[in-house]
């Protein structure tokens, strides 16, 4: 049974989560391959902040290859899990995660697109070789998403089977088509291999590419936390929404914007990291209910903990070597989801 | 709840703790890592192996290097992974992967030779010179290169007499009972290889390794099948004779004379032992030439 | 004063409501009957807003109803449906707060908390606040979505110069008979704090008891309307169900008694 939380007190969950964010992020700095001691990391730091033109040994470690890994982290888990709980909200299920109903996938065949289509429609160069990827991985997510919302309502109601069922579908016509691209179409250094896009990497993430995901992520992210008003009267179907004022079409098609673009940046970088959109919201939910002003910016970040705890591991557990993240998401989340899926057997009548 | 992250962010740092120490080791000499087989190669056979720390998984030959830590795939390399084994020098090769993990290491200041994609006797012997020079081995390099150029010459010298070069199909895993094999098309290492040896690559209608179904396999009719491999990827020797025995191919020219060869995985590293490997693959083909 | 004026409206080729005019007064309380499938729910939509005639008009207080913002709206009228499908695990007072969720930012003076308590205990289900809502039976559920539309439409807060109406679809649905007075007894005390209420029942007893007046649907059109006392007769019920009906008085109530017919 989830706690219930005063609504003045739930300031104090999200500060007892950030807290143990800045914590893990903190160790996370000082975790690695590369033993490198605490003072050592605290120079680094204190020469990046005050531009110091004296760098230390283990400048570049620290600098270039942990800290933005670990922002990305950050971002990408708050990201997704707050993508989970959106979606999840919209289609007023907890089974809906962007990487089981499509949307993962989705972005996934956008992005390859992108890498193979507009090449060789002679649309390269400029700006297009650093945003042409993302842009078609987010065309591509919020594309599927409407398909999929589309598919999987029926008469005024969501149909959980139709919403995996499209899902499933999508997830094997993508698994495909990058297949196909992978092994046939373009040489394997433009389209990153076949685990990349179905089990994700923070493997190599540059400050740039930080950057380019926080354009889109932070936006996203506080224009999410304004939807859980809205999105709690969604829950009881949407003409019940719209008796309680809220102008379903237009939040409608918001919660399926900002929730596909927040997918497909990530999976534009980082591939298809699944089952955080799933476990995160669901964690909170269980502890604390399923109130989405509490929800949203919870989901934030336990996602980016969750995600900072999986890469953390990805990066260290078989070192000198890297472990695919996905791996170690799905081995948590799968039976996440088969536990979700065992509690809405009644639904699932086909 | 805060329990539950507080197990999590236990767990994490208890998991980490006993690894991150596996590189503490002292050493005076220069500490090499090498990612690729045949980068390996190269720093073996400039006599250089007694610095190399650690190696990926595809570098497989000397047997000394299944002593040492392993920094993981070639295609999936972790910078910090590479960079915790505190190298003087890295010898890689642009095959390096993931491209992300790839550019960081160019931004990296640790010193890399990146030797070009080997895939051609051009290749080996830039990569041979590359890395010959920062080790200071130049001379060593050369007469290695010639070497190499020589048996080649040699064998090629032979080729040019036969009848007819052999048409050949080169399996990465073999047919089976249960699936298709995979073969080498153009422009692969296995192509290139055949070419070198005499022989001509039967299979030119598609690029990059791909499945080959047996009917396939039936139609293009192959003079000689050579087989990769190798205890750890490619095909085992017994999967080699099951495939002799698969129905329907017993009408295909190199069942029926007897030419299905297994052959290291390794001849297709392109490292500094390519003359040996040319001369390996000549002397089956040779049998099917006469 | 809400108004529907010959709407009409079909789902394909069915008509379901065919040229049906009524007025929600405030300060009334409306009973609509009809037997199933008669076109009451599609009307109530019209109502409601949820769809648009496709001939005729809805209006409140002489202005369409689709020129209202759909917060605007829900801060004057609350529905209750017939099914609802939440399935999250909200506890009942957090469903209960729901429905002051239009009325939020709009007027800080009121006290939200006081309201929902308030409607909780109107509904008699102060006892199981903290509970959650998928725990519930039909019954109690049912009593909690009221709470949540008594405190949608709540009088006395914000703007007590606009009227305020209650849609209830079949609000005695699954309720127990003590309860299904405690309802529309609920209704009744909203009506005379000025709130216009709109009813759809299938006990045409309490809607004598209750509704000031009523409109009887068949087939998408109006078969009878008017007050209670004069449209709802014996002959009219007849007819329109198909059952033999009668009246009798007890104790200065009239009291509607459906009879068996044999075969």
């Amino acid at each position: 049974m989830p706690l219930r939380i005063p609504e003045k007190r739930r300031i104090w969950i999200h500060v007892a989560l950030l807290f143990i964010l800045l914590m893990l992020a903190w160790a996370a700095l000082g975790i690695g391959p590369t033993k490198i001691s605490w003072g050592e990391i605290g120079q680094v730091l204190l020469d990046r902040m005050t531009f110091s033109s004296e760098k230390i040994a283990v400048d570049p470690i620290i600098w270039q290859l942990r800290l933005p890994r670990i922002v990305m982290a950050i971002l990408v888990g708050a990201g997704l899990a707050v993508a989970g709980a959106l979606m999840q909200g919209l289609f007023r299920n907890p089974l809906a995660d962007p990487g089981l109903i499509g949307v993962s996938s989705g972005s996934a065949m956008g992005a390859v697109v992108g890498i193979i289509i507009l090449p060789s429609m002679g649309l390269t160069g400029g700006w297009l070789t650093f945003a042409a990827t993302p842009i078609c991985a987010m065309a591509g997510g919020v594309g599927i998403t409407f398909l999929i919302y589309q598919l999987s309502r029926v008469g005024g109601r969501i149909h959980v089977a139709s919403m995996l069922l499209t899902g499933i579908a999508v997830n094997a016509i993508g698994g495909a088509l990058i297949g196909l691209a992978v092994t046939k179409i373009a040489t394997a250094e433009q389209l990153q291999s076949l685990t990349f896009w179905s089990l994700g990497s923070l493997n190599g993430i540059l400050w740039p590419v930080v950057g380019i995901t926080a354009i889109i992520l932070v936006p996203g992210l506080i224009a999410s936390m304004w939807l859980g008003r809205p999105l709690n009267a969604f829950l009881f179907g949407e003409l019940e929404a719209y008796h309680l004022g809220v102008d379903v079409p237009f939040i409608k098609r918001l919660v399926i914007v900002i929730s596909a673009l927040m997918v497909g940046i990530t999976v534009a970088f980082t591939g298809g990291i699944g089952f955080i959109g799933l476990v995160a919201p669901h964690i909170i939910r269980l502890s604390f209910g399923p109130d989405h002003r509490l929800l949203l910016p919870a989901c934030a970040m336990s996602g980016a903990i969750l995600l900072l705890i999986a890469d953390t591991a990805a990066r260290t557990i078989a070192a000198p070597a890297e472990l695919q993240i996905g791996i170690l998401t799905a081995i948590i989340g799968g039976p996440f989801f088969l536990m979700l899926l065992l509690k809405n057997r009644k639904e699932l009548s086909i | 709840m805060s329990q539950f992250h507080l197990k999590g962010f236990l767990t994490s740092l208890t998991m980490v703790a006993g690894l991150a120490t596996v590189s503490a080791q002292a050493e005076s000499q220069s500490r090499i890592v090498t990612v690729g087989g045949a980068a390996t190669e190269i720093v073996f056979a400039l006599g250089a192996g007694d610095q190399v720390v650690a190696v990926d998984l595809s570098s497989t030959y000397p047997a000394e290097v299944h002593e040492l830590p392993s920094v993981g795939y070639i295609r999936n390399i972790s910078p910090e992974g590479v960079l915790s084994m505190r190298p003087d020098l890295v010898v890689t090769t642009e095959s390096l992967g993931p491209p992300a993990a790839k550019k960081m290491l160019k931004q990296m200041s640790v010193p890399i030779i990146w030797c070009p994609e080997p895939n051609t006797v051009e290749a080996l012997e830039t990569g041979l010179r590359e890395v010959g020079a920062k080790l200071g081995e130049s001379a060593r390099a050369e007469t290695i290169i010639n070497e190499v150029k020589a048996s080649i010459a040699e064998t090629q010298a032979t080729s040019e007499n036969w009848a007819k070069r052999p048409t050949v199909v080169f399996f990465l895993a073999p047919p089976s009972a249960s699936g298709a094999g995979r073969a080498g098309g153009k422009g692969t290492r296995s192509s290139e290889l055949i070419h070198l040896a005499g022989g001509k690559n039967a299979v030119d209608d598609f690029e990059n390794f791909q499945p080959m179904s047996i009917e396939s396999l039936i139609q293009v009719n192959p003079d000689v099948i050579f087989v990769g491999v190798s205890d750890s990827h490619g095909a085992s020797p017994q999967s080699v004779e099951a495939m002799k025995k698969l129905p329907g191919l017993a009408g295909v020219t190199a069942v029926r004379t007897g030419a299905v060869y297994g052959v290291p995985m390794d001849d297709l590293s392109f490292g500094p032992r390519l003359g040996e490997a040319v001369n390996r693959w000549h002397a089956h083909l040779a049998e099917s030439a006469k | 004063m809400l108004c529907a004026d010959k709407v009409s409206f079909s789902y394909g080729r069915r008509t379901v409501v065919d040229n049906v005019s009524l007025a929600v007064e405030p300060g009334k309380v409306i009973a609509i009957l009809g037997p199933n499938g008669a076109g009451k729910t599609s009307l109530f939509r019209l109502l409601s807003g949820g769809e648009e005639p496709e001939e005729g008009t809805v209006t409140l207080d002489g202005k369409p109803l689709k020129s209202f913002a759909a917060e605007a709206l829900a801060r004057r009228r609350s529905v209750l449906p017939q099914t609802s499908q939440l399935g999250f695990n909200f506890t009942v007072r957090e469903v209960v707060e729901m429905g002051r969720l239009p009325h939020a930012r709009v007027d800080k003076s009121v006290d939200e908390e006081a309201v929902v308590e308030q409607a909780m205990a109107q509904a008699d289900i102060g006892n199981f606040a903290e509970r959650h809502f998928l725990s519930l039976s039909g019954g109690e559920r049912q009593r909690v979505h009221l709470a949540r539309c008594l405190a949608q439409v709540w009088p006395g807060d914000s703007t007590p110069a606009e009227s305020r109406y209650l849609l209830l679809d079949e609000p005695t649905n699954n309720l127990d008979i003590s309860h299904q007075h405690t309802c529309l007894r609920e209704a009744r005390l909203l009506a005379t704090k000025g709130v216009g209420v709109a009813c759809i029942l299938h006990d045409f007893n309490l809607a004598l008891a209750y509704a000031d007046t009523c409109v009887v649907l068949f087939d998408g059109m109006v078969r009878a309307s008017g007050t209670v006392a004069t449209a709802l007769t014996a002959e009219v019920i007849s007819d329109v169900f198909g059952v033999e009906a009668t009246m009798i008085e007890h104790e200065g109530q009239r009291v509607l008694v459906t009879l068996a017919r044999p075969d």
